[in-house]
C-alpha cells in the first residue's frame, strides 16, 4: 500500500502542469552536447528598440539562438535561409513552438534598423537583438562561446568577424542538448523541429 | 591558382577570376584543328568552318569560364544547368559541322578511329550513353562529391561535352558510311533523346527540398533567389531550353526532307505512258 501511495505521489510530481518533459536528443541531425548546455539569461535590445529578456520570452518555447552578423557573407545568411525555409514547410504547429533569435557579434554595423531591414529578407518573425559588446560577450560566455573576433582581409576594405558557426537549440526543457553545424540542410532541419516540439 | 571552376564555398565576388585550364582546353582544340582539319579544307568552306569552330569554342568557353563556369560549380543549380546546355546540345553539334564530311569519312576509314565513329553513331548506343551520362551527372551524391574538386568538375564537363557528342553523331555525321538512319528515324531519334532528360529536370522542378548540397549551402548571391527556387529555374532550363538545340535540329532535317520531296518529280501516271504523254 505504501508503495502504491509513493508511486502515484510520484506519478503525479512527473504530470504536474507546466513541467518540462527531459527531451531525448536521440536521432536528430545536429551533434549532441554533453552536459547540455542551459538556456542562458541576458537582456539585449530588440530590433524594435525594447528590452528583451531572452529567458523569459522564449520560455515555453523551442528557441534557435544563432550569434552572427548581418555583413557575413557566407554561413549566417545560408543558416537563416535554411532555417526560414525549413518553417515555411513545416506545420503551423511547429511554426507556433519555434523562436528564432539572432544575436549580433558586430553591434558596432548592425543597428536596429539594418537588422530588422536583413532579417525581414529570411522572416519577419525572426528576433534580432543588439547591445553593447560587453553585453553580448557575457551571452556567449554562458552558453559556452567566445568573444567575436574581428578580422581585417589584404586588400580589404571592409572587416570580418569571426563567430561560432552553429545553432543552438534549446528545447522546452531549457537546454540545449545539439547545436547544428554549418552543413545542416533544410531537410534536416524540418525534420528536426518537428521533434523538437513534439518531443519536449 | 585554380585552374578549373570548381565549389570553393568562399563567398562570391563579380571580381574577374581567371581559369587557365578553360583557356588551355579551349586552345587545345583550336590547334587540334587548325593543324589537322583547316588545312585540308578547301579553300570555298573554310570560312563557314571556321565560324562553326569559333562558335563551339565561344560556347565552350562561356560554359567553363568566369562567370558562368563559376557560378555553376559552387553557386547557383541554375548556372550549373546553362553550362549543361552549351556543353551538350549546342557546342558538340557546332564542332561536328567544323569538320567538314570528307575528312569524317576519312576519319571513318581509320582502323580504331573509324570503329569507334561506326559504333557511337549506332542510335541506341548513343542514345543509351547519353541518357546514362544525363541521368548520372544529375544524381546528387555524384554532384556533391565532385563539384567540390577541380578534378570532379572538369569530369562532369567532359562527360557533358561526350554525351553532347554522342547525341548528335548519329543525326550529323557522314552518311553512309557511318551514319545509317534515314530522316524520319533521325526524327525519332532527336524525339527520343528529349525523354529521358524530363527525369532530372521534373525532380529539380518538382522536388520539396534543394537536391544539392552545393547550391544549398552556397553562399547566396542574389538574397531574393532562395536555393529552392534556383533549383526550380534550373529544371525549367533543362527542359525549356535544353530542347531548343534538339527540336532546333529536328526542324532542319523536317523542312530539308520536305524540300527534297518536293524537288523529286512526280510519279507519272501509266495512262499517260499509254498516250506518249501527251493528255486530251
Amino acid at each position: 500500500m505504501r508503495r502504491l501511495i509513493c508511486s502515484l505521489a510520484l506519478w503525479l510530481i512527473a504530470c504536474k502542469p507546466g513541467a518540462p518533459k527531459a527531451f531525448n536528443p536521440e536521432g536528430l541531425a545536429g551533434p549532441t552536447i554533453e552536459p547540455p548546455i542551459a538556456k542562458p539569461e541576458f537582456v539585449l535590445r530588440s530590433t524594435e528598440g525594447k528590452p528583451f529578456d531572452f529567458r523569459r520570452e522564449t520560455e515555453g518555447y523551442v528557441t534557435l539562438l544563432f550569434f552572427g552578423y548581418t555583413h557575413c557573407p557566407d554561413i549566417c545568411p545560408v543558416h537563416l535561409a535554411n532555417i526560414a525555409a525549413a518553417l515555411e514547410k513545416s506545420s503551423p504547429e511547429v511554426n507556433n513552438a519555434v523562436k528564432v533569435v539572432f544575436v549580433t557579434t558586430d553591434p558596432a554595423r548592425d543597428t536596429p534598423a539594418v537588422m530588422r531591414a536583413w532579417l525581414d529578407k529570411f522572416d519577419r518573425r525572426f528576433i534580432g537583438l543588439t547591445g553593447d559588446s560587453a553585453a553580448i560577450v557575457g551571452a556567449l560566455r554562458q552558453v559556452r562561446l567566445g568573444a567575436p573576433t574581428r578580422e581585417q582581409l589584404p586588400n580589404d576594405t571592409t572587416y570580418y568577424v569571426g563567430h561560432a558557426a552553429f545553432v543552438l537549440a534549446f528545447t522546452r526543457d531549457d537546454l540545449a542538448h545539439v547545436v547544428y553545424p554549418f552543413g545542416i540542410r533544410q531537410a534536416d532541419w524540418v525534420k528536426d523541429l518537428r521533434k523538437m516540439t513534439e518531443g519536449s | 591558382m585554380q585552374w578549373w571552376c570548381s565549389a570553393t564555398g568562399l563567398p562570391w565576388t563579380w571580381a574577374w577570376k581567371a581559369y587557365p585550364g578553360v583557356w588551355l582546353f579551349v586552345g587545345l582544340i583550336a590547334w587540334w584543328y587548325l593543324r589537322s582539319v583547316d588545312r585540308a579544307v578547301a579553300p570555298g568552306g573554310r570560312v563557314r568552318r571556321r565560324l562553326w569552330l569559333a562558335a563551339g569554342l565561344f560556347s565552350i568557353w562561356i560554359a567553363l569560364d568566369w562567370p558562368v563556369g563559376a557560378l555553376g560549380a559552387g553557386y547557383l543549380a541554375s548556372f550549373h544547368t546553362i553550362t549543361y546546355i552549351l556543353l551538350s546540345f549546342v557546342a558538340p553539334p557546332c564542332l561536328i559541322l567544323a569538320v567538314p564530311d570528307d575528312q569524317w569519312r576519312a576519319a571513318a576509314h581509320r582502323p580504331r578511329l573509324g570503329r569507334l565513329l561506326w559504333w557511337t553513331a549506332r542510335p541506341w548506343i548513343a542514345l543509351g550513353g547519353f541518357d546514362a551520362i544525363v541521368l548520372v551527372t544529375h544524381v546528387p551524391t555524384v554532384v556533391d562529391g565532385l563539384m567540390v574538386s577541380q578534378l570532379g568538375a572538369l569530369l562532369i564537363d567532359l562527360a557533358w561535352l561526350a554525351g553532347g557528342f554522342l547525341l548528335w553523331w548519329p543525326v550529323m555525321g557522314p552518311a553512309p558510311e557511318v551514319v545509317r538512319m534515314n530522316r524520319p528515324l533521325k526524327m525519332g531519334y532527336l524525339f527520343l533523346s528529349t525523354l529521358i532528360p524530363i527525369i532530372p529536370s521534373a525532380f529539380l522542378t518538382f522536388a520539396e527540398y534543394p537536391l544539392y548540397a552545393t547550391y544549398e549551402l552556397a553562399p547566396r548571391i542574389f538574397p531574393l533567389l532562395t536555393a529552392q527556387q534556383d533549383q526550380q529555374v534550373a529544371g525549367l532550363l533543362m527542359k525549356l531550353v535544353g530542347d531548343l538545340p534538339v527540336w532546333f535540329g529536328f526542324g532542319v532535317i523536317f523542312f530539308r526532307w520536305a524540300r527534297e520531296e518536293e524537288r523529286r518529280p512526280p510519279p507519272v501516271h501509266p495512262d499517260a505512258l499509254k498516250t506518249g504523254g501527251f493528255a486530251g
